[in-house]
């Protein structure tokens, strides 16, 4: 009986699965030739929004861009999209008068506005592609708004808004973004680049940071500083190298006044040499003064290289032996100074390696015993 | 009028110089890499060239070194329109042969003012 059943409904079984599977097919084939169709429409209007928006930047004055301002004016919907798109993505390839033009036709149109509200709703990706582009317009008034995303959740967020705080470029943000690096939410990376091109545009915003309450704000801080060599700073970070209470912010402040190379950093560097407890900071003291290399300097790094402390001894002659061109003529000196110390003697020997040059002492007495 | 030569493999900058320059009555050849660059410059003659450094291939820098031992176009002004904005790559820009040196984001006016007063009135 079942058997008979089975045999009956079989066929009309498998001409149903064959013809679902047909007409499957043919709605996927529609598919794919309506999207292909799709496809082949958007790429003339994409070049064709590009060529607008190259054009109106390559006019040289208002009434030459009227023209090419009412073809844009006109446009609406997805035209008009992909103009804003194209926009924003050639922006920050250029500046000046060409990119004013850009913008004011995207303020009149209200695309400004409505970036700056995507800031603050909707998802994340929505509100990192707002600060991206208002970034890549430079727009001034979305670096308050934009360094508010900067506690944002998504670390993908806090990234693109630190890169579009640097392309806008305002100060007053400055200390958001090393808060933020401090919190661990931005890489110090990526903030030291947005924040290196403000040079000393910074240092009124940096110089209350640089007395921040927490020792990881005022760390990133003076990291910050000696990278984009803010010389503002110099007095502060003179007192911190020698004051602060934490020895990660005195050992990188050393750090930030080699960058900085001033010959007025010299004594505070000394004073860290010889009287910070720590050895990291003491070392980083030396590494300072071997990129400041000036007479005074050269001649504090010396003494050290002399000095009955080995581990400073020894860290200055390296500092010495780093310095182009005049450090294998310091060890040099210092060899016939004290020829019995063994750090100078190492140092010497890997910058004559170093240098490639004869070494004047393959005469046994100026070996190490 | 003036021939100028404009290699960059940015097709936005490649586009932008280009229509700049012929809305200022400029004729104007283009190079997407260095090799094509050489490539036009052997067979057209060009007053002045706009070039990227960093190109696929041979860079803006190698370009100008052939183009400085070659007879003929030693005293072509050359234009570097680069990204790298650095002392050092400066220096290696004017130590190469570079006439001018213009660092990206730029101003295509200010571009224009400087091609302008290099080919004369």
């Amino acid at each position: 009986m079942l058997d008979r059943v089975t045999q009956a409904v079989l066929p009309w079984a498998l001409a149903g699965v064959l013809g679902a599977s047909l007409a499957l097919l043919v709605i996927l084939v529609v598919v794919q030739l309506a999207r292909r169709l799709r496809a082949g429409r958007r790429d003339p209007l994409v070049e064709r929004g590009h060529a607008l928006v190259i054009e109106l930047l390559a006019v040289d004055s208002d009434e030459e861009a009227a023209g090419i301002r009412a073809e844009l004016e006109a446009l609406r919907g997805r035209n008009w999209e992909i103009v804003v798109d194209e926009a924003f993505r050639v922006m920050p390839k250029f500046e000046g008068a060409a990119v004013e033009r850009l913008s004011s036709l995207l303020v009149e149109r209200g695309v400004m506005e409505s970036q700056l509200a995507r800031l603050g709703r909707g998802s994340a990706l929505g509100r990192a592609r707002a600060a991206q582009n208002l970034g890549n317009a430079r727009w001034a008034a979305a670096a308050q708004p934009i360094a508010g995303l900067l506690a944002h959740g998504d670390p993908d967020v806090r990234a693109v808004a630190v890169r579009a705080l640097g392309q806008i470029s305002d100060p007053s943000t400055a200390g958001a973004v090393i808060r933020a690096v401090a919190r661990g939410g931005v890489h110090i990376g990526p903030a030291i680049e947005a924040l290196e091109p403000m040079g000393d545009r910074i240092s009124g915003e940096i110089l209350s940071v640089l007395r921040d309450p927490l020792p990881e704000v005022r760390s990133v801080a003076v990291a910050v500083v000696g990278e984009s060599r803010i010389r503002a700073a110099l007095g502060t970070l003179h007192d911190l190298v020698v004051n602060d209470e934490d020895r990660d912010v005195r050992r990188l402040t050393a750090l930030a006044l080699g960058r900085i190379g001033d010959d007025t950093s010299v004594r505070y560097l000394v004073a860290s040499t010889t009287a910070d407890p720590a050895l990291s900071v003491a070392l980083a003291a030396i590494e300072a003064l071997g990129q400041i290399t000036t007479d005074e300097a050269m001649e504090v790094l010396c003494l050290f290289a002399m000095s009955d402390d080995p581990a400073v001894g020894m860290a200055a002659a390296n500092v010495i032996a780093d310095i182009p061109l005049v450090g294998l003529t310091t060890l040099r000196g210092l060899r016939v100074k004290a020829p019995r110390n063994v750090s100078i003697a190492a140092a010497y020997q890997r910058c004559v390696l170093a240098s490639g040059a004869d070494d004047p002492e393959s005469d046994p007495q100026w070996r190490v015993a | 009028m003036p021939t100028i030569l404009v290699a960059d493999d940015d097709p936005d900058i490649r586009n932008l110089v280009a229509t700049k320059l012929r809305r200022a009555n400029y004729d104007v050849v283009t190079a997407v890499d260095g090799a094509e660059a050489l490539q036009v410059l052997a067979k057209t003659h060009v007053d002045l060239g706009v070039l990227d450094i960093m190109m696929p291939g041979l860079s803006g820098l190698d370009v100008i070194r052939e183009i400085r031992g070659q007879e003929g176009l030693a005293d072509l002004p050359l234009i570097l329109l680069t990204a790298r904005a650095e002392e050092q790559d400066v220096e290696r820009g004017f130590a190469a042969g570079a006439t001018d040196y213009v660092t990206k984001p730029f101003s295509p006016r200010a571009l224009l003012a400087r091609i302008a007063s290099r080919l004369g009135p």
